[in-house]
């Protein structure tokens, strides 16, 4: 599997996790697709999540968190402008603004993601709001 | 030709903005190109002047036609949610294929370090719209399989190589705008099946009057008579320029003996003007008032109702009669009133012309109201016979008054209210003519011309209206778009204008009062390509030569003035310095052209100037 432009969160380190985690979204200026969990379709998820990152030049980046429980208390200080935070739990994934806002949730009831609705997810968190 | 009813102002662009369209979204876009080879945009104005001589070229965004036509008929021919998805897609993949560029090369920028706050600003704003527009896209893939099968074999590029955003972003909007092209084949063709049409329409409005102008390849008028107005040809005095300066040379003798007060007396000033058609008002109520005497006596032996018929409308008759004869009294020198300003007497005689006008359109809504009562009281009876000829003396004065009214009191009217508001036009009452082409969406074409020069005879203060409409079989023509250009001698050329100066002699001359008047004529440069509405309706400033008729010596025998002046305000005021070629003497000048050219001033038989 390459993946370019994806962090993936060590699992074993939760204060490592926390850590890259925290640089990516509040430093980097990126608009960030986050895949949660682990398994097959995790990793058809990320794979094509990662291809729609684009070139270097582009702010689209992906973090993997196996384990998104580690991350927690960082996504509860994200801002949450439309209240999606309820929907986070056993959702799929999540897309973050380059402001750091919340911006669409992959809910674990839905499909596997087409690459249609990843770069929807993206394209949310490209909007104004 | 229709005579306007001038009273509304109609809207400039006309704007349905029901399924997306921008509002003020133009089909029409037009250019001005002067005899001077300069291009002037004249879109984004509310109201556009242009040159007298020049050509306009009309260019139509057949995109936006189409929206709006199929915004406007579709709704017959196709579903609501079809044409929305259409429109809406068609937006969007235009919008997101502009974008790419704009967007790629932001990107550009904002990787280069250190970013500064504008390569920031300008990523988000490119991102932000192509965002919108695609997400727009997505939308409507979520509930169409067909689109979204679409997408889905665009997105697939990226699992056999990583692209760019620009090339996925090409492939999604491309594969987008190519399914709105074939919803909008399918509306297209339901259109025509409905017998959907364009028109474009094109009229000149000249005193009221309106005359349609042939569009190549939307109509079938035949191009109109060639004529230019000229910028730099002085032609000799016409009949009227001559009435004018004698009219001048007579008022300049009654200031030069009364002072300036005599152009302020209203028996001297209004009666020329205001005389004329009171008296065809009063032959005509005289007509009337016989004709009304004859049938009073005739009904004498019938019902009451209609004797009293008849009283009712000769008391009528005999009031408006009364009015108008105070009114010829006003006017008619029996008053020595003098104005306190110019501005008093223009007042006092507008007030009286609109109250003439209501007076006189009330009295003939009266009297008309009164020949169909009595005809109806009368029926078949005896009487019938010279009801008859009442009836058509009476209907024959009425035209006459209302013609009175409609023409001569109301140009009048106009004047003094002003002629520096722009012309009021009611263009509901351009109607399209049977040669106006009815055309289907495929058959418009891209572009074409109005080279006013085609336009037949024309002057300063026409206006020329475009109307873009579209109908069908079943709905009746809308009106998509209306442009109004009103035409005034924007490029630089010679005017001639006739006035009267007040001359101050800076030698000595036989001249006991500070100024002698008289009559005078200018030679204008005037335009000089400024095309503010106000500049050409009020400001009009010019500059020139000006030649007078003086008599520094008193000797009754005209001297040569020369002058050079500058001239402002349609030329009511001029001011200059000059040169008494006769007496070598010179002198400053100011001078006025009267506002009412109408006006006949009385001759003063006394030759002799102070």
């Amino acid at each position: 599997m390459e993946l370019l432009k994806t962090t993936i969160l060590p699992t074993d380190e939760k204060k490592l996790a926390l850590h890259i985690f925290r640089q990516l979204i509040f430093e980097k200026p990126h608009v960030i697709l986050v895949v949660c969990g682990r398994g097959p379709d995790a990793e058809t998820f990320v794979q094509r999540a990662d291809r729609l990152t684009f070139s270097e030049k582009d702010p689209r980046w992906v973090v993997w968190a196996r384990k998104p429980e580690q991350i927690k208390e960082v996504i509860d200080q994200l801002k949450d402008p439309q209240g999606l935070r309820d929907t986070l739990r056993d959702s799929r994934g999540f897309s973050l603004s380059l402001t750091d806002e919340l911006r669409d949730v992959i809910l674990g009831s839905e499909p596997v993601p087409s690459l249609m609705r990843i770069d929807k997810a993206f394209t949310k968190a490209e909007t104004k709001t | 030709m229709m005579k306007l009813n001038q009273q509304i102002i109609a809207p400039i662009c006309i704007s349905l903005g029901l399924t997306g369209i921008g509002i003020g979204a133009r089909v029409l876009t037009l250019n001005e190109l002067d005899e001077d080879g300069n291009t002037t945009n004249l879109d984004g104005k509310p109201l556009a002047i242009v040159d007298i001589n020049s050509e306009i070229k009309i260019s139509l965004d057949l995109i936006t036609l189409e929206d709006w036509v199929v915004e406007l008929l579709g709704k017959d021919a196709v579903s609501d949610e079809l044409i929305h998805r259409a429109i809406v897609l068609q937006e969007a993949s235009r919008m997101g294929l502009g974008l790419i560029d704009p967007l790629t090369q932001a990107l550009e920028r904002w990787t280069v370090s250190p970013k500064g706050p504008n390569d920031v600003n300008e990523l988000l704003e490119k991102l932000h719209k192509s965002a919108e527009a695609k997400l727009k896209i997505i939308g409507i893939a979520e509930k169409d399989p067909a689109l979204s099968a679409r997408l889905n074999a665009a997105y697939e590029i990226v699992l056999r190589r990583r692209v760019s955003r620009a090339t996925l972003s090409r492939n999604l909007f491309e594969a987008a705008a190519d399914y709105a092209g074939q919803l909008r084949k399918t509306i297209d063709e339901a259109l025509q099946k409905e017998g959907a049409y364009v028109q474009l329409g094109a009229w000149i409005i000249q005193d009221g009057q309106d005359r349609p102008l042939h569009l190549r390849g939307f109509d079938q008028y035949p191009e109109g008579d060639f004529f230019v107005v000229d910028r730099w040809t002085l032609l000799p005095l016409n009949e009227e320029q001559k009435r004018q300066l004698k009219n001048m040379e007579s008022a300049a003798r009654e200031v030069n003996k009364n002072g300036i007060e005599a152009l302020l007396k209203i028996d001297t000033v209004a009666h020329g003007a205001v005389g004329d058609f009171l008296d065809r008002a009063r032959h005509c109520l005289e007509r009337i008032e016989t004709e009304l005497a004859s049938l009073k006596v005739a009904v004498a032996e019938e019902a009451e109702s209609i004797r009293n018929l008849v009283v009712e409308a000769r008391a009528e008759q005999l009031r408006y009669m009364s009015y108008v004869v105070s009114l010829k009294d006003k006017y008619a020198g029996e008053s020595s009133a003098v104005f306190s300003s110019g501005a008093a007497l223009l007042e006092s005689t507008h007030a009286d012309l609109v109250g003439f006008q209501q007076r006189t359109k009330s009295f003939i809504s009266g009297q008309a109201q009164f020949l169909i009562e009595l005809r109806t009281e009368v029926g078949t009876s005896t009487l019938g016979g010279s009801l008859t000829k009442a009836e058509k003396v009476i209907e024959t004065c009425l035209e006459e008054l209302d013609d009175v009214v409609a023409n001569f009191a109301g140009d009048l009217s106009e004047l003094l209210k002003g002629s520096l508001l722009s012309q009021e036009i009611n263009t509901a009452v351009l109607e399209f003519g049977e040669e106006v082409l009815k055309l289907t969406l495929d058959k418009v074409p891209q572009s074409t011309e109005l080279n006013l020069k085609r336009a037949g005879m024309r002057k300063a203060k026409d206006v020329v209206i475009l109307k873009l409409a579209a109908g069908s079989a079943k709905r009746q023509r809308q009106v998509l778009e209306e442009r109004r250009l009103d035409l005034y001698r924007v490029l630089t050329h010679i005017e001639m204008s006739i006035g009267m100066i007040f001359a101050d002699p800076t030698g000595t001359t036989g001249v006991q009062n500070r100024f002698q008047a008289g009559p005078s004529y200018s030679i204008l440069f005037k335009g000089f390509g400024n095309r503010e509405a106000n500049y050409n309706r009020l400001l009009t400033p010019g500059f020139g030569l000006n030649v007078s008729a003086l008599d520094f010596d008193k000797d009754d025998t005209p001297e040569l003035g020369i002058a050079v002046v500058g001239s402002a305000f349609r030329d009511y005021l001029q001011v200059g310095y000059g040169y008494n070629v006769n007496e070598d003497v010179g002198y400053w000048f100011f001078g006025l052209r009267l506002p009412l050219p109408a006006f006949t001033l009385p001759s003063d038989q006394s030759p002799s100037l102070p």
